[in-house]
C-alpha cells in the first residue's frame, strides 16, 4: 500500500507542527520582539506593573475579539461590535444613575448583557434565515444602535459605572487583575468549546463549507444564530468592562475596538474566509495590537506615524501567513 | 421563475415588462425609496428652489462618486475599506496645495496630485490583493490605516486654502438654475455606460461571478483586479476633490464616514457583495437615499439623533425585502 498523499505532503513540508502553527510562532516572536525592543529603550516598559496594565488593556480587546473570532470562523464578521458595546454600556450607567443599590446594579448589568445578546440574536436571524451577508447585516445594525444610543441618551450618557464593575475592571486579586482573570476564564471556555465540543467543530465546518455542513447534518442556521448571540454577549461584556475602566460610559467608546479586534483575529492567523484558525492566535493578536499601540505612543510617534506603522505591520503579518493558494480551477 | 414557460418566439409586452421588473427588482426598489423620500421632503418644503436642489444634489455627490469605485470593486467580489481614508487623503492634499498667491496653479497642482495619490493608492491595494493573494477586506483595512496616517501627516489640523472659484465650479448653480453637481453626475453616468461597453467590465463581472471559471476562460484575473482597485482609488480621490469643494477646507479625518456608507450605498443599490451583479445606477440612488435622510428629518423637526437609526433601518429593510425571495425557495441547500 502506497503512502497516502497527505503523508507525502507532510514529509515534504518538514515539521508539521511548525507548519500548522506558523501564525502562532510568528505572532509569539513578534510579542517577544516588541517587549525586547521596548524594554531596551525604556526598561520601565517591561516592569511587572506596566506589563500588568498592558494585559488589562489587552483583556478588553481580547474579549471583544473573542466574539469576532467565533464569527470570522463561520465566515462572517461583526461590524456592530462598536455600538452594541456602546449601547449596553450606556444602558447600564443610565439605569444606575439614580441609585446604586445592589438590586438596581444587578438589574442594570442583566439588562445590559441581555440587550447585547438580543442584538447578536437579531444579527444571527438576519444572517442565518434571511441570508443577508453578515457584513451588511451588522453594518445596518450598527447604524441602528448608534441612532438608538443617541436618542436614548440625548447625546450625553448619564451616570457612572457601579462599584462592582469598576472593581472588575481595575482591582486585583492576589496580584492578578480581575479583568485578566475574567479573560483567562473566557479564553479557556472558548478554546474548550472550539476544540472539544460538537458546537465548536460545527462552527469550523460552516466556515469551510455551509452546504457540505448542512448535508452532513449540521443545523447550520441554529448554529449561526447561537454564534451571533454569543458574540453579542461578549461585546456586551467588553462594554461593561471598559465602562468600569473609564468610570463612566461615553459616546463612541466602541469605535476603538472594531478594527483592532478584526486586526487581532487576523494577526492571530484566523482566516477571514472562515473555517481555519482559533482563539489562541487571537489572544496573541490582541496582545500584539495593545502592545504596539502603547509602545508607539510611548516612543513619541504621532498619531499619523502610529497609524502608518500599524497598517504596515498588519500587511507584513498577512504576507507572512495570510496568503491564499493560486487560482487553479 | 423558470424561463422555459416564457420563451416563445414572440414575447408579448406584458411578459417582457414583467421580466424587466423581476430582473431589476432591487433597482426599482431603491428608486422607489428615493422618490418616496424626495416626495416626503417636498411636502414640507414646497418652495423647491434651485438652492434646495443644489443642496440635495451636493449632499449625495461625494458618496455617489465613492460609490462608483466601490461598485466596481464589489463587482469583482472584493471590497474596499480604504476609500474613506482615501477621500480624506485626497481632500487634505488638494486643500494643502491651495495657493492664495497663484490660485490657478495651486488648484492644478492640487487636483493632479490628489488624482495621482488616489490612483497610486488604489494600485497598491490591487497589487496586494491580486499578486499578494490576500483578502481584500483585510488588505484595505490595513492600507486604510496607512492612508489616514499619511493624510494626518499632510494636514495635522483641519484647514488649508480652497479658492472660491473652485467651490463655485463644482457645487454652485449653473445660470442660477441647475446645480453644477448634476453635470458631474451625468458625466459619471455616461462614463459608467461607456465602461459597461468595455471588455474590462465584462472581465470584472466574470471574475465576480466565478473567479475560477474566469481564469479557466483565459481572463487575466490578476491584471483585471489591479485595474478595478486602481479605478476605485481614483474615484475615491475624485470624490475627495468634490468634497474639498463642498467643505472648502482640508480635514484628515472627515472622509472616514464614506467607507461604510459607500458599502451601504452599493448594497442599497442592489449589488451583490458576492460579486458579479450590480450597477452604478443603483448605487447613485443608494447614495442619495442615505444623503437625503438628514434633510428630511431636519424639515420634519425630528432630532438629528435619528439620522443613522433611519439610515440603518432603511438599509436593513431593503436587504430584507430582497431576501424575501430566499424564504420562498423550498430547497434548503439552495438557500445556503
Amino acid at each position: 500500500m502506497s503512502a497516502p498523499a497527505s503523508t507525502i505532503r507532510r514529509l515534504q513540508q518538514g515539521s508539521p507542527w511548525l507548519e500548522r502553527n506558523r501564525p502562532l510562532v510568528i505572532a509569539g516572536s513578534l510579542i517577544l520582539l516588541i517587549l525586547l525592543v521596548a524594554g531596551l529603550r525604556n526598561p520601565g516598559f517591561v516592569s511587572s506593573n506596566n506589563l500588568r496594565n498592558q494585559l488589562v488593556l489587552a483583556s478588553f480587546l481580547g474579549i471583544a475579539a473573542a466574539g469576532q473570532t467565533i464569527l470570522i470562523l463561520t465566515g462572517g464578521i461583526d461590524l456592530s461590535l462598536a455600538w452594541n458595546l456602546n449601547f449596553s454600556a450606556v444602558l447600564m450607567t443610565q439605569i444606575v444613575r439614580h441609585s446604586q443599590s445592589p438590586s438596581q446594579v444587578t438589574w442594570a448589568i442583566a439588562v445590559a448583557l441581555f440587550s447585547a445578546m438580543v442584538v447578536g440574536f437579531i444579527n444571527g436571524i438576519g444572517v442565518a434565515y434571511l441570508r443577508i451577508p453578515s457584513l451588511v447585516m451588522t453594518l445596518g445594525m450598527n447604524a441602528v444602535l448608534l441612532g438608538l444610543t443617541l436618542v436614548y441618551t440625548g447625546g450625553t450618557p448619564q451616570g457612572t459605572a457601579p462599584g462592582i464593575i469598576i472593581d472588575l475592571a481595575t482591582a486585583r486579586i492576589a496580584g492578578i487583575p480581575w479583568a485578566v482573570l475574567l479573560w483567562i476564564v473566557i479564553s479557556a471556555v472558548l478554546i474548550f468549546i472550539l476544540r472539544r465540543t460538537v458546537f465548536g467543530r460545527q462552527l469550523y465546518a460552516i466556515g469551510n463549507n455551509p452546504r457540505a455542513s448542512y448535508l452532513s447534518g449540521v443545523p447550520v442556521r441554529r448554529v449561526l444564530v447561537a454564534s451571533y448571540t454569543i458574540a453579542g454577549l461578549l461585546a456586551g461584556i467588553t462594554g461593561l468592562l471598559y465602562t468600569g475602566y473609564s468610570n463612566q460610559s461615553f459616546l463612541r467608546m466602541g469605535d476603538g475596538f472594531v478594527l483592532p479586534a478584526i486586526a487581532a483575529v487576523v494577526i492571530g492567523g484566523t482566516s477571514i474566509l472562515g473555517g481555519s484558525g482559533g482563539y489562541i492566535g487571537t489572544i496573541f493578536g490582541a496582545i500584539i495590537v495593545t502592545l504596539l499601540q502603547n509602545v508607539l505612543s510611548i516612543e513619541g510617534f504621532k498619531q499619523a506615524e502610529q497609524q502608518m506603522l500599524f497598517g504596515g505591520i498588519v500587511l507584513v503579518m498577512l504576507l507572512l501567513y495570510g496568503r491564499e493558494s493560486r487560482i487553479r480551477e | 421563475m423558470s424561463t422555459h414557460d416564457t420563451a416563445p418566439v414572440t414575447i408579448h409586452g406584458g411578459a417582457r415588462r414583467r421580466r424587466f421588473a423581476v430582473r431589476n427588482a432591487r433597482l426599482l426598489l431603491v428608486y422607489f425609496i428615493l422618490s418616496a423620500l424626495l416626495i416626503v421632503y417636498h411636502e414640507k418644503s414646497p418652495r423647491f428652489t434651485p438652492r434646495e436642489a443644489r443642496s440635495i444634489a451636493n449632499q449625495g455627490m461625494t458618496l455617489s462618486i465613492v460609490g462608483l469605485g466601490q461598485t466596481i470593486v464589489v463587482l469583482t467580489g472584493g471590497i474596499d475599506l480604504s476609500v474613506g481614508p482615501m477621500v480624506s487623503l485626497s481632500n487634505s492634499t488638494a486643500a494643502s496645495l491651495g495657493d492664495k498667491e497663484h490660485p490657478n496653479r495651486g488648484l492644478a497642482f492640487g487636483i493632479v496630485a490628489a488624482l495621482l495619490v488616489g490612483a497610486t493608492g488604489g494600485f497598491i491595494n490591487g497589487i496586494l490583493v491580486a499578486y499578494g493573494r490576500l483578502q481584500p477586506i483585510i488588505v484595505t483595512l490595513a492600507t486604510g490605516y496607512i492612508f489616514s496616517g499619511i493624510a494626518l501627516r499632510v494636514r495635522p489640523n483641519p484647514g488649508g486654502y480652497v479658492p472660491f472659484s473652485y467651490v463655485e465650479f463644482f457645487t454652485g448653480l449653473y445660470r442660477d438654475t441647475v446645480p453644477r453637481a448634476l453635470f458631474l453626475l451625468a458625466a459619471l453616468v455616461i462614463l459608467w455606460f461607456i465602461f459597461r461597453k468595455l471588455r474590462i467590465s465584462t472581465r470584472i463581472l466574470a471574475i465576480g461571478s466565478s473567479q475560477g471559471a474566469a481564469y479557466m476562460s483565459g481572463i487575466d484575473v490578476v491584471r483585471t483586479k489591479v485595474a478595478a482597485y486602481t479605478l476605485c482609488g481614483l474615484s475615491a480621490s475624485v470624490a475627495g476633490l468634490f468634497f474639498t469643494a463642498q467643505t472648502a477646507s482640508g480635514d484628515a479625518n472627515a472622509g472616514a464616514v464614506f467607507t461604510l456608507n459607500s458599502i451601504a450605498a452599493v448594497v442599497l443599490g442592489g449589488a451583490s457583495l458576492a460579486g458579479g451583479f450590480g450597477s452604478f445606477i443603483g448605487t447613485i440612488a443608494g447614495a442619495y437615499v442615505l444623503a437625503v435622510i438628514p434633510s428630511v428629518l431636519y424639515f420634519y423637526k425630528v432630532s438629528p439623533f435619528y439620522q443613522s437609526f433611519f439610515q440603518g433601518l432603511i438599509l436593513l429593510a431593503s436587504v430584507s425585502l430582497g431576501a424575501l425571495g430566499v424564504l420562498r425557495i423550498r430547497n434548503r441547500i439552495e438557500r445556503l
